[in-house]
């Protein structure tokens, strides 16, 4: 019924991404609830640990002494009130802020939100990642024990493979001569400036989004902060042996999350270890890029119809990704009208929902293409109209479309944020029983607010609304994600069995527009 | 109604396990030196000699530069090459030459080089011998003596020989002093 743009099918790496994914969404959803899956917060969730690193790091440096780094590092370890428990904070922190990184890449890959407009997010993320690896290690050297060493080391053998410096750096650690107090400052300092990097690369990472959720919701930040205290008091930071670099120490306890490359490293080259390094890098920040999709297979950017644009800003202000700017035109018909800019238009058509004049949208689906479209659908229904009316999101519970669940039949819309509210008013108008639409779950909207937007269309105010005339007993919107099957069979199940009480009550009570004609009439 | 604290436990007991394993990530030991590992280090920068050719220059190529730029004796050189050799019970276990550092070679030399010996006594020779390269030294200037600011250059030779025993666990190092102008060994 509805024009979809096949939901993109990416290349094969980024499908078997997205299974995987969806896999662990439906797990994580049975155990948390799609609004405190963790999973869904990824990125949130970086940042909250950000915060805490930041908070905790502020208080950690003010004991950080550059001229004797493990006795300062060892003397708030030692401090089982407050240091302790603030240095296991800060380790777990970033560890698990490597954990939720990569899980948000994941999602953001599998989810194909890496390429096009989204690209620039995708390429400022992998900077992010690098300056925080970059941190870790000033952060894990600054202590100067046997894991410091080993990952100055480490550090110092790849740059020595680059022809820059004439003297070796890996000479600064043989034992000739104690390491000078000014190359723990030049690490404090870095690990220090580096995070103020990272915060202005961060804006830039999130400057392309209206509204950036910065935070996850505050249950999960208590859950959250809460966990990393039980830790650091349940398990806390041991001090490691002081490093030596006369000694060869057998084992050496490593923080995995970020030496991870250490023993792979040590059995090759330094410049092979490099060469290594930013290939790998360099392959995981280009696999968007991997197999180009062919340009005609992209969606095209929305469109604006000029004559029919009443410059309400709405479009404006519902776009997700902040590609339409209002700007002043010279006719009379409105101060302003929209304009799309296309290089910041992912095409997910959330303008055309908030459209009531239907001026706006993806080529295909305006407002006007899927009324025409729906018109064509309630035609060629004729005496067999459904009990109900499932619209599902392409990207979602859609993957079920051409199936019927319990009498309904399912239509996919690429966005529920794209769906236009007089597209279900006409759905009903025809006889349907009912119309359930099937968004994803509001925090794994690949376009980020369509189940928000569309709540608020068929229940609130927001333009364009689903009118006032419209029996909202017989629309209900439902948030299932895309391999829950039994969750929309049962959903599905659920709103058909209430449509029969829906009937017999509506037959004695009339709706809001009934009501009125009738006031006005008993006036008269 | 299942209780809700009930319905919470799965989700607490699977954020539990995921902690338990990023505790174990995080501290996790990692064998770096096998027990019977010994390390020989050698490390040390100096000042190498400057190998140049002289020439005086004649009265007729004299005059065609401007005045101020006749100096009567030309020296075309660059810093000499050394020979770094490391013999372990007469086998030979190293053998590079080493040259100045920097992109046209005219800085320090740093020598840096580790190597995996046997946790044991063992009668070790290391040589550090300038490469010939067929010049001789500016008139005036002697084999060995100051090159300028940076004091002075490394001896022509140097040599560190004798019996050293290896401990398990250890590295031992190998410096060059350059108050006594010799490689010396500490570990």
């Amino acid at each position: 019924m509805l024009r979809t743009t096949g939901a993109q099918r990416g290349p094969l790496i980024e499908r078997v991404a997205l299974a995987g994914l969806e896999r662990a969404d439906r797990a994580a959803n049975r155990l948390y609830g799609d609004r405190f899956n963790p999973l869904y917060q990824s990125g949130t969730i970086v940042v909250f640990l950000y915060v805490v690193l930041a908070v905790t790091g502020l208080w950690l440096v003010l004991f950080y002494r550059v001229g004797s780094p493990w006795e300062s590092v060892a003397a708030i370890t030692a401090d089982r009130w407050v240091g302790n428990w603030v240095r296991g904070v800060h380790r777990y922190a970033s560890d698990l802020a490597v954990v939720f990184t990569l899980l948000h890449a994941w999602r953001m890959f599998a989810q194909g939100r890496s390429r096009g407009a989204r690209a620039h997010a995708w390429l400022s993320g992998w900077v992010l990642m690098l300056l925080v690896y970059a941190c870790a290690w000033t952060g894990f050297v600054m202590v100067w024990d046997t894991f410091g060493e080993q990952l100055a080391l480490a550090g110092a053998r790849m740059i020595d493979a680059l022809p820059v410096l004439s003297e070796p750096t890996g000479r600064a650690f043989t034992g000739e001569q104690p390491l000078p107090s000014a190359f723990f400052f030049l690490n404090l300092f870095a690990h220090i400036g580096i995070p103020l990097a990272l915060a202005v690369v961060f804006l830039f990472h999130v400057k392309r989004l209206q509204r950036p959720a910065l935070l996850p919701p505050v249950p999960v930040r208590w859950v959250l902060g809460a966990g990393l205290l039980g830790v650091a008091l349940l398990r806390p930071i041991a001090m490691v042996a002081r490093a030596n670099p006369l000694a060869l120490p057998r084992h050496v306890p490593m923080d995995l999350f970020f030496a991870f490359w250490v023993p792979v490293a040590r059995v090759m080259s330094g410049g092979t270890a490099l060469m290594l390094a930013i290939g790998l890098v360099a392959v995981a920040a280009g696999l968007p890029w991997l197999r180009r999709h062919r340009r005609e297979g992209r969606p095209a950017p929305s469109w604006v119809d000029e004559d029919v644009c009443v410059g309400c800003v709405q479009c404006s202000i519902d776009c997700p990704f902040g590609a339409i700017t209002m700007v002043e035109r010279t006719s009379r018909r409105s101060e302003l009208v929209a304009r799309v800019d296309p290089d910041l238009c992912v095409s997910c058509g959330v303008c055309a929902g908030s459209c009531g004049p239907m001026g706006v949208g993806p080529p295909g689906r305006t407002g006007r293409d899927q009324m025409a479209a729906t018109r064509e659908f309630v035609s060629g229904l004729g005496a067999d109209v459904p009990q109900a009316v499932v619209i599902a999101c392409a990207y979602g519970a859609g993957r079920h479309a051409g199936s019927t669940i319990a009498g309904a039949t399912i239509v996919p819309i690429d966005c529920c944020g794209n769906l236009h509210t007089s597209v279900v008013e006409t759905i009903l108008r025809v006889g349907v029983g009912g119309v359930l639409v099937a968004a994803c779950p509001a925090r794994d909207c690949r376009n980020r607010e369509g189940p928000r937007w569309l709540v608020e269309r068929m229940y609130q105010s927001r333009e364009a609304r689903l009118q006032p005339r419209v029996d909202r007993r017989r629309v209900a919107v439902v948030h299932v994600e895309a391999r829950d099957r039994a969750r929309l069979e049962a959903a599905v199940a659920g709103f058909i069995a209430e449509l029969p009480r829906v009937d017999a009550a509506a037959a004695t009570s009339p709706t809001v527009e009934e009501g009125l004609c009738e006031s006005a009439l008993a006036q008269r | 109604m299942t209780a809700r604290w009930i319905r919470a436990l799965p989700g607490a007991a699977v954020a539990l396990v995921g902690l338990a394993a990023v505790l174990w990530a995080s501290h996790a030991p990692v064998r770096i030196h096998d027990s019977n590992d010994a390390l020989l280090r050698l490390a040390w920068s100096a000042r190498p000699e400057r190998a140049e050719t002289c020439r005086q220059l004649s009265d007729d190529e004299l005059a065609k530069v401007p005045p101020h730029m006749r100096q009567p004796v030309v020296c075309v050189g660059a810093a000499a090459r050394y020979r770094l050799t490391v013999t372990l019970d007469r086998r030979l276990v190293a053998d590079e030459v080493v040259h100045a550092g920097g992109l046209r070679q005219d800085r320090w030399l740093y020598v840096f080089k580790e190597l995996r010996v046997p946790a044991s006594a063992a009668d070790v020779e290391i040589r550090f011998e300038r490469v010939p390269e067929g010049t001789s030294p500016a008139p005036g200037r002697q084999p060995g003596s100051a090159d300028g600011a940076g004091g002075e250059a490394i001896p022509p030779v140097l040599v560190a020989a004798g019996r050293l025993d290896f401990v398990p666990g250890t590295v031992t190092l190998v410096t060059y002093d350059s108050r006594t102008r010799q490689l010396r060994t500490g570990s």
